[in-house]
């Protein structure tokens, strides 16, 4: 019995996995394994030829530059905003085109548009709206609010926000559309049940809706996250990590150092990243899951 | 057997790729081709598209403009020509390339017959240590200094200032005129243009102060930014005209096509700018009376443009089609193209035997190299310029979050640390 499931059965399993296996040994564990090894050595433009093992001094250097905390800073920072108002928007958005209002599926479009945008073609489009005579202090100005022209992108203080902004802009889209994929998986039975019992609109989504999108909203805040630390394209199209380094984060040290040719600290820094997230996401899996149900 | 044969499919497949670069030269390939020229937006003038035309037309070939600016430029061209799959040409930033590429993947033009056109002064700002010349300019011979609108000047009864009192003296009278007199360019991926401002005081230093082998100990790690105090002094009158209100108040976003803009439109009376600026200043006002000085920086002595040149075409050693980039680099070369290049696109050649008139800039350029009132830009000296780290330690001084000393200091840091990545002696 054993030996005919390991026959024709196992033949064909190999034979399946073997495209989807060499692809993903070819382009997903060969880059990650080398770049571990280049993490270590001394790679730059300068030396192709000449590669050679120094042990962690990369490591060292990363923790030297002056800029570091500020940009784990930032990309902790990005995490969290954009990770809560995603998710936020992207939940309520999606209860409120849950319902059966005229018009939704042109709306559910609509939001999710952003989403299909270029992040470089939006930085552009950001960047314009947020210039010191943009659209947006245009605005200000012509209702009074004056004092709250500023530079957005120019202002240290500010010009991360603007960049989550962006991120919480053109994702709440994607993250509605999760949502109402999970919103639309919940029996209506449980609904009139709980009308039965008297309960309110909160207590209707506390007890119903929110345990049954769960795994929805656990896909949507994993990968939230992973993005979040991540970050890079928003912030190159919208502020180059400027006004000095103020938006600065982990993956833009990564490619100012491959800009230099500083290959084996780029990395490094890559693969700090890479442990980041296996270290907050491994454990954010195991207790998302713990609160799911299942019908 | 089988479980072995997947196995060794799979290793295979794994090793192969890292040997990828290793494979046999291909065969030049036979009738017309396209060849591909890595430059930035800004680099790609009108004179270089005129040529570039002209050549396509005479050998039927195509020559294909990729535009990418700054390190995105650098970290593409190095990832391309790691993977073997270089474009045939791509910007050169001259000879500090040096420091910062592989140059041995840079195909030299030594042998090339115009070489010897090229006058030895040039020749020498141009070369690098071991001789080669591996890049011909496309942005011409070049000195960045203060670009000024004549006729602000002349209705408000000033003459080109010669020390930094009459100087000061000049921008006041600008600023009471309700005109912004200083033009500071710093929005992020512009920031560049900051970079331009602190070159006059460093050129300054290396033209009337600098020993000998202050470079030579600068790359040594002998002596650092912070062991020069005329550096810090030069810095802090930058952050001064701030303070001052000479400045465009919103510098930290201004572009380069702002710059261009208010130059030309007589919003803003000066901008530390090089010969570049004047074909795009002239193109928005063709009435526009271009002036051009060094910056001053003390009483007693006159400023100092600071020198260089400019960017230009490499072609790539291991292209495939080297031998028609190499044809339209001696196509380039060519009394005619050089000519139309430059009619085009106003400014100084580097071959005496091109004849076009030159901008009022050239000529101001020609006149302070003359009397000696030129030295060239610090990162020709520099073995480890990093100008990402450079522009943006600038933004943040002049924003206040780092005192001149500071910025010195953390400019030095980045320094010492790109100094031990490249294994240099003495970091």
């Amino acid at each position: 019995m054993l030996k005919r499931r390991k026959g024709a059965g196992y033949r064909y399993s190999v034979l399946f996995l073997l495209p989807a296996l060499t692809i993903y040994l070819l382009f997903h564990i060969g880059p990650t394994v080398s770049g571990f090894y280049y993490s270590f050595t001394n790679w730059t433009s300068l030396n192709s030829g000449n590669i050679r093992f120094i042990g962690l001094v990369q490591f060292k250097r990363l923790l030297q530059l002056d800029y570091l905390g500020l940009a784990v800073f930032n990309t902790l920072l990005f995490t969290i905003t954009t990770t809560f108002f995603k998710l936020s928007i992207g939940l309520l958005l999606a209860l409120g085109l849950n319902q059966a209002i005229k018009g939704r599926t042109i709306l559910r479009g609509i939001i999710f548009t952003p989403t299909l945008i270029n992040n470089i073609v939006l930085g552009l489009i950001f960047m314009t709206i947020l210039a010191p005579s943009g659209l947006l202090n245009n605005f200000l100005r012509a209702v009074g609010l004056d004092f709250l022209a500023i530079s957005w992108l120019a202002e240290s203080k500010v010009a991360m926000y603007c960049v989550s902004f962006m991120e919480i802009w053109k994702w709440s889209g994607q993250m509605m559309l999760i949502f109402l994929a999970g919103l639309q998986g919940v029996p209506g039975v449980l609904y009139e049940a709980a009308d039965i019992d008297g309960a309110s609109s909160l207590q209707k989504f506390r007890a119903v809706t929110f345990p049954l999108i769960r795994p929805a909203f656990n896909i949507n805040l994993l990968l939230s996250v992973i993005w979040g630390i991540r970050v890079f394209d928003v912030v190159f199209a919208l502020t180059h990590g400027g006004p000095g380094r103020a938006t600065e984060t982990l993956n833009t040290i990564v490619f100012e150092s491959l800009g230099k040719g500083f290959y084996g600290f780029g990395s490094a820094v890559n693969l700090i990243i890479v442990v980041i997230i296996v270290f907050i996401s491994i454990p954010l899996i195991k207790g998302l899951r713990r609160g799911e149900v299942e019908l | 057997m089988r479980k072995k044969l997947i196995v060794v499919l799979l290793v295979s497949l794994f090793v192969i790729p890292l040997f990828a670069g290793g494979g046999a030269e291909e065969e030049a390939p036979q009738g017309p081709v396209t060849l591909t020229m890595l430059i930035p937006p800004e680099m790609t003038y009108d004179g270089l598209k005129a040529v570039i035309a002209d050549w396509e037309i005479k050998t039927g070939n195509t020559i294909d403009i990729q535009n990418l600016s700054g390190d995105q430029l650098y970290f593409v061209l190095n990832s391309r020509i790691s993977g073997g799959d270089g474009p045939d040409f791509f910007m050169s930033l001259g000879k500090s390339d040096e420091y910062t590429l592989d140059v041995s993947i840079i195909e030299p033009f030594n042998n090339r017959p115009w070489f010897k056109d090229i006058p030895d002064s040039v020749k020498k700002l141009m070369t690098y240590s071991d001789g080669t010349m591996p890049y011909i300019p496309t942005v011409p011979i070049n000195a960045a200094g203060l670009a000024y609108n004549k006729k602000i000047f002349r209705d408000l009864g000033l003459e080109e200032p010669k020390n930094r009192k009459e100087f000061l003296a000049a921008c006041e009278t600008i600023k009471n005129a309700g005109i912004t007199p200083l033009n500071y360019q710093g929005a992020s991926g512009h920031e560049w243009g900051l970079g331009f401002w602190t070159h006059a005081g460093f050129s300054y230093y290396d033209r009337y102060y600098a020993e000998a082998d202050h470079w030579e100990k600068m790359n040594n790690n002998e002596k650092g930014f912070t062991d020069v105090p005329f550096y810090e002094k030069t810095l802090g009158q930058l952050v001064e005209y701030i303070d001052l209100g000479y400045v465009n108040e919103d510098w930290l976003s201004t572009t380069f096509d702002m710059t261009k803009e208010r130059l030309a439109n007589g919003k803003v009376a000066m901008a530390f700018v090089a010969e570049w600026i004047y074909g795009p200043v002239m193109g928005l006002n063709p009435d526009f009376e271009m002036g051009f000085f060094p910056l001053p920086i003390e009483d007693d002595k006159e400023g100092v443009l600071s020198g260089f040149i400019g960017g230009g075409l490499s072609v790539w050693k291991g292209s495939k089609n080297k031998e028609a980039a190499l044809d339209f680099i001696d196509f380039l070369c060519t009394k005619e193209m050089q000519e139309k290049f430059y009619t085009i696109t106003p400014g100084t050649p580097i071959f005496p035997y091109v004849d076009v008139p030159l901008t009022p800039v050239g000529e101001a350029i020609m006149k302070y190299s003359a009397e000696e009132k030129a030295s060239p830009r610090f990162i020709v000296f520099d073995r480890i310029y990093l100008h990402a780290d450079f522009n943006k330690l600038l933004q943040e001084m002049l924003s206040k979050v780092k005192t001149p000393k500071e910025f010195l200091a953390s400019y030095e840091k980045a320094r010492d640390q790109a100094g031990q990545q490249k294994e240099m002696a003495g970091f």
